[in-house]
Order: structure tokens, then C-alpha cells, then sequence
């Protein structure tokens, strides 16, 4: 019997488990049902793949070129088939420099597990594995689903949060998961003795209106001037209990305070309705608003991403819709 | 102080699947742009030579594409860039981010600097020859967020990533004629930010938010005008297809996570019927 590892490293903040490592065990117990599958297709159970989860102690995980010199060994030694990381700021940080230092593949964030049958695979271009991930791009509107050519080299993946999820089903691989307590030795490096790091800083707080609000309205770059919030506003007081929202670049522009900002890092919303104005829907941006009760969005473009998340899809230009919707409310 | 700043452009017009669904078509009017943080990364680039004049400041940006990336190239001198390094391409379709990265670093080992002058050496320098390299935090197609770590791994610097200050003024080690270190912050989730010293040479990549990009200025555009684009051109001629560990099979639209209930007729009739639901649901009255 062949053992391969799928290698799972445990996100931790503040000493506390991150969420993430729940779906990024889910991610491992596709990816092995993968190979499970595949084992069944060619009638050979010769490669057992296991699923080893690492819980680091004794090092700060925020401080990643530390990290990244402690798990550099432990790799080496574990040499697994795959690890898995959140596509978090702790992740992007550590992942793609400490795969150059392996050498081997990496992809991030990515959204899906795929199985395709190797004849679905294009010979001369295409990935000679069964297993392929599929990845977001251009603003969350495409997936492109991507394959390595070579699956004897460590395949490093970040998995965007809200794609996986642990089901019931899982609990029949509870047998195959192993957890581990790994402790900071001292590692040798000389980059490390190059960085200090410094204090978290709580810098400001995501405790805003928009907890309490019943009907968000949130806009976008889609409105395309900052004088156009006054359109946003305008159509908030259409209801009661509402508060205005904004995607990040209209934060980072000064076009709206930070409070106003929804998703990953900025608030959290689930309101009675969202609704979102001339905003792309990028994972980032969906992060903070996918669990809304209800969610409309209006955008010019028929195939943008946030129309995968909404109840209701309005495909046109946004401020002659919101005018068009104020009239027809007086009226 | 010699800085870098990776400067990628991006497609601004309309995007959609190929015949063929394994990449992308653009719209017909190509148009283009720098991508939205690396925008960011240059006018923080230009800040800092601003603001560190006297020591001889000088900010080239590099960029990897196929010749229209000249033009953003140029773009950025237009913002204040003093050189600009364009490694050409013919790449169509998905590059990895370990493929650009490769590309980025290996151009970088080869280029020497003297004052503001770069110039390109035959064998490989061991040495890095920039203070700080600047990259976005991603860029805005393929949102990879791995060149900039990447390319910092290649070179052997430390690379701290989602930047959102940099410190320009307290504890600043200015001796020799150089900046010895420097602070920043970057950005972690739901608010939360980290502080960190790192000495130079380093990588930062840079969020949005840390600063407002200028637009190029006349003067800068007709100075980009005269000044030469140092070129480097893949000669190996190996195609991204073919070079790339990593192969697109197809691209496909993301599954529904919702009915999307698609509302029809005139702008108006939207509205009425938007208002409609909306009432029948006790969300508006
Ligand atoms: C680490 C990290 C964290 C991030 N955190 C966040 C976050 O917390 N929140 C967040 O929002 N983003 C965040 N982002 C940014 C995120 O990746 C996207 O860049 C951002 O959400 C895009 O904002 P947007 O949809 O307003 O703009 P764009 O993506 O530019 O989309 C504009 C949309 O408007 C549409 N449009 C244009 N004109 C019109 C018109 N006239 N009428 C109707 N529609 C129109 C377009 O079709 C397009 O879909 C983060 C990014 C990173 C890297
Ligand atoms: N082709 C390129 N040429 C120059 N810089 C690039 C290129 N691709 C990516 N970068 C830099 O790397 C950052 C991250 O890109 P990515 O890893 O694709 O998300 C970008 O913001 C750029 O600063």
C-alpha cells in the first residue's frame, strides 16, 4: 500500500481556529474522493490517501516569513500530494513564496474540485491528471478551470472561503483525518532576522449602521461618480429602516466612510434585502453580503457575477433604473 | 533609492467566452488600462520619491505582455516613472502566476543600475538591484495575488503582502545615503491591521486604499516620449501553452447560487415590477 498525503494547515488567529480550516478539511475530503473514484476506474486500490491536518503551536501564524521557514522542513519531510490554505490574508502572505521555495505547482483561490475523465482532457494542451480546480477571474464573471500537467510534484492550494462546505456525509471520513500539534523549533533563516513584526492594530470598527439595517442599498463603481450617491441615498429613503452601503474601491476613493463598506474586509450583512447597484460581484464584495434574506442587483452587464447571487437580476444602466423606481414608487 | 514597480495591463473592454469556451474574447474596440493596484503601487512609487528627493530617488516600472504593453508602460512614466522595462511577450490566453513571476525576476537579476540609468547585463546579477519592489496586491483579471510573493522568493527578499501604509518618516535608519528600513502596515481581515519593520531590499504588495493614483502629466508624457523602453524579448519564443505548469482547459460561467429571476420589458416596467415583489414581500410600503 501507497500512503499520500493531503496536508491541511490549520489557519489560526489570535490563538483562535479561523473558520476556514473546516472547509479546507472539506476540500481535502473532495479532492480524496477524487482519487478514491479514480482508483475505482483503473480497479487498482493501491494508493491510500489520507488526510493530516497541522495545528501549529508556539508561533505566531501572522508572522509568515517565520512560517514560512518552519513549515519548509516539516514539507520536506511530510512530502504530501497536496496543501491546502485558506486564500486569506494569512494565506496569500505564506503560499505562493513558500511553493517557489518547494518548487512546486500553486494555485489560489480556488472554488471548486473538479473530476473529469482523462478523455475529456485534450491531449497535446491539456492537463494529463484527472483532477482539475477551477479558479475565479475577471472580477468573479468566469471561472477558468485549470489542471498541472504533472501530479508527482506537491500541488500547493488557497481555497476562497464560501466554497466548501463540511456536510454529514463527511463525518464517514472522521476515520481518515488526522490532526497534529506541530511545535517551533528553532529554525535557521537568515530573511527572518530582516523582518519585525510589530502589533495588531484593531484599527477601526465594522460596527457600523449597516448591522441594524433592515434594507441595505449598496453601490458600486458602476455609478460611476461620486455625486451619484446622492441617487443611492435618494433611493434608501424609499424604505424604512435602510442604510447605504459601498463596494471597497468606492471606500478606498473617499467616496463613502469605512463603515459603509460590505465584505471580507469590511462588514458583514445578512438584511431583510440587499440591494446592490452597479457592483461586479466579486468574491470579495460577495463574501459580505451572500447571506442577505433577499438580494436584488442592478447592472448593465447580463453575465456580471453578482447576478449568480441575487433573487432578481435588473440588467440596465443603474441611475436611469433607480430614477425610473422613485417615480414609480411616488406615483 | 531605487525602486520597481510591476505594472501589468489589463483589458478594459467587454469580455466574453471564446467559440471554442477555453478562453476569452475581447471586445472589439481594444482598449486598455494598468491594473487598478498597480496603479496604486506606482503612486506610491512616486511618493516616496518625492518625498526622498535628496537620495536620489529614482522609480522604473516593469511590465511583462505583448507589445500594447508598451502603452501602459509609457502611462506610468506619464505618472513619474524615470525608466520604464518591457519584457515582450506573445503570450495569448492565461499566464500563470509562476510563469510571470520567473519572467519578472530573471529580467530584474539582469539589469544593472548606475544613478538613474539602467542598463542590461549579459550574464545574470546575483544581487538585487532595487531598494523596494513594488506589485499590486493582485491583478484585476486573473486575481492571482502570486506574482509579487513569487517574484520576492526568486530574488531572496523579504515580501510582505496587502499593504495598506508605509511609513515614511518615524524610526527611518537614513544613513549611507540609502534608506536601511522601513514600517508598514498591512491589512488583515474585518478591519484588523499589522504592523511590521523590514529592512531593505523588499517586496510590498500594495491594497487599494493607500493612496489616490494621479494622472499622468503633460510634461511627464512628452519626457516618457523621447525616453527609450528597455526591451527584452522572450527569445526562447516558448509559448505560455507550452512552458506553463499550469494548463486552462476551459473557462466557464460560475453555477447559479440563486434564481436570478431575470426582470423583463422597459426600464420602467422594472421598476414597476421590482416595486411590485418588493411591496408582496413587506419590504417596501
Ligand atoms: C484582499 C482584498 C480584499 C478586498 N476586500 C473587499 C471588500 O471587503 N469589499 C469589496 O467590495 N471589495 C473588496 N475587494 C475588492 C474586490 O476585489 C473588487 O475589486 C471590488 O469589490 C469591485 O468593486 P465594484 O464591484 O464596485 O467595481 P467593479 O468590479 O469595477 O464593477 C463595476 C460594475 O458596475 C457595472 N456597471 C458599470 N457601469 C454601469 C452602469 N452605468 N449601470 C449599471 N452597472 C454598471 C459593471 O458592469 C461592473 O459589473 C478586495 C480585494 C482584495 C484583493
Ligand atoms: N504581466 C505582468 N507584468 C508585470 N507585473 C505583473 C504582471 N502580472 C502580474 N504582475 C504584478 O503582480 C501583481 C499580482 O498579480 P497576480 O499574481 O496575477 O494577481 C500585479 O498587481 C502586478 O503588480
Amino acid at each position: 500500500m501507497n500512503n499520500k498525503t493531503i496536508l491541511v494547515i490549520a489557519e489560526y488567529l489570535d490563538g483562535k481556529l479561523n473558520p476556514i480550516t473546516d472547509e479546507l478539511i472539506a476540500c481535502a475530503i473532495e479532492i480524496k474522493k477524487i482519487f478514491d473514484l479514480k482508483a475505482k476506474d483503473i480497479s487498482e486500490v493501491n494508493v491510500l490517501y489520507e488526510i493530516k491536518v497541522i495545528h501549529f503551536k508556539g508561533i505566531n501564524s501572522l508572522e509568515s516569513e517565520k512560517y514560512k521557514s518552519f513549515l519548509f522542513p516539516i514539507i520536506r519531510e511530510i512530502n504530501p500530494s497536496f496543501i491546502l490554505m485558506g486564500h486569506t490574508s494569512q494565506g496569500i502572505d505564506i503560499a505562493s513564496g513558500l511553493a517557489v521555495r518547494i518548487g512546486c505547482n500553486c494555485i489560489t483561490n480556488i472554488n471548486k474540485i473538479i473530476y473529469s475523465q482523462p478523455e475529456n482532457i485534450d491531449g497535446s494542451e491539456g492537463s494529463k491528471s484527472n483532477i482539475l480546480f477551477s479558479r475565479s477571474v475577471f472580477k468573479g464573471k468566469f471561472n477558468t478551470i485549470v489542471g498541472v500537467e504533472n501530479l508527482e510534484t506537491i500541488i500547493l492550494l488557497t481555497i476562497q472561503s464560501g466554497s466548501f462546505y463540511i456536510k454529514d456525509c463527511c463525518k464517514e471520513y472522521n476515520n481518515i483525518i488526522s490532526n497534529e500539534e506541530c511545535y517551533l523549533s528553532n529554525v535557521d533563516d537568515s530573511i527572518i532576522s530582516l523582518i519585525e513584526y510589530g502589533d495588531i492594530v484593531y484599527s477601526c470598527t465594522t460596527n457600523s449602521k449597516l448591522n441594524e439595517a433592515k434594507v441595505i442599498v449598496a453601490c458600486g463603481r458602476g455609478i460611476g461618480d461620486k455625486e451619484n450617491i446622492e441617487y443611492i441615498k435618494k433611493m434608501a429613503a424609499c424604505f424604512t429602516g435602510s442604510a447605504v452601503a459601498g463596494s471597497r474601491p468606492l471606500i478606498d476613493m473617499g467616496w463613502l466612510p469605512y463603515e459603509q463598506q460590505v465584505g471580507i474586509t469590511g462588514a458583514i450583512v445578512s438584511p431583510e434585502l440587499y440591494l446592490a447597484v452597479g457592483i461586479s460581484g466579486s468574491s470579495q464584495h460577495i463574501a459580505g453580503m451572500k447571506d442577505s434574506k433577499f438580494i436584488v442587483s442592478v447592472n448593465k452587464d447580463p453575465n456580471a457575477a453578482i447576478f449568480n447571487f441575487s433573487d432578481i437580476s435588473i440588467v440596465e444602466d443603474c441611475l436611469s433604473f433607480i430614477e425610473e423606481f422613485i417615480y414609480s414608487k411616488q406615483a | 533609492m531605487k525602486i520597481l514597480v510591476c505594472i501589468k495591463q489589463i483589458s478594459t473592454s467587454e469580455i466574453n467566452l471564446n467559440g471554442s469556451g477555453k478562453w476569452v474574447t475581447q471586445g472589439s474596440s481594444s482598449s486598455f488600462a494598468i491594473s487598478r493596484f498597480d496603479e496604486n503601487a506606482l503612486e506610491e512609487a512616486i511618493l516616496l520619491k518625492e518625498r526622498f528627493g535628496m537620495l536620489n530617488t529614482s522609480v522604473d516600472v516593469i511590465s511583462v505582455g505583448s507589445q500594447t504593453a508598451a502603452e501602459s508602460i509609457k502611462r506610468g512614466m506619464g505618472m513619474g516613472a524615470d525608466n520604464g522595462i518591457h519584457v515582450i511577450t506573445e503570450d495569448k490566453g492565461y499566464v500563470s502566476g509562476s510563469l510571470t513571476a520567473l519572467r519578472v525576476a530573471t529580467m530584474i537579476k539582469k539589469i544593472s543600475k548606475s544613478g538613474n540609468t539602467i542598463k542590461m547585463e549579459e550574464s545574470d546579477y546575483s544581487l538585487c538591484p532595487y531598494d523596494l519592489i513594488l506589485t499590486g496586491i493582485m491583478s484585476e483579471d486573473l486575481m492571482q495575488a502570486q506574482v509579487g510573493p513569487m517574484v520576492a522568493e526568486h530574488l531572496g527578499i523579504p515580501c510582505i503582502t496587502s499593504v495598506v501604509k508605509i511609513n515614511f518618516d518615524d524610526n527611518l535608519n537614513v544613513s549611507d545615503n540609502r534608506i536601511d528600513k522601513i514600517e508598514v502596515q498591512r491589512e488583515l481581515e474585518g478591519g484588523i491591521r499589522q504592523n511590521i519593520k523590514v529592512k531593505l531590499p523588499a517586496l510590498l504588495t500594495i491594497q487599494a486604499g493607500i493612496n489616490q493614483p494621479r494622472y499622468p502629466s503633460l510634461s511627464n508624457i512628452l519626457r516618457a516620449n523621447k525616453k527609450e523602453i528597455l526591451t527584452y524579448n522572450i527569445v526562447d519564443a516558448q509559448s505560455s501553452s507550452s512552458f506553463d505548469p499550469l494548463k486552462v482547459i476551459r473557462v466557464e460561467y460560475p453555477e447559479k447560487k440563486r434564481a436570478g429571476k431575470i426582470l423583463n420589458g422597459t426600464t420602467k416596467d422594472k421598476a414597476m415590477e421590482l416595486k411590485n415583489i418588493l411591496k408582496q414581500r413587506g419590504l417596501l410600503i
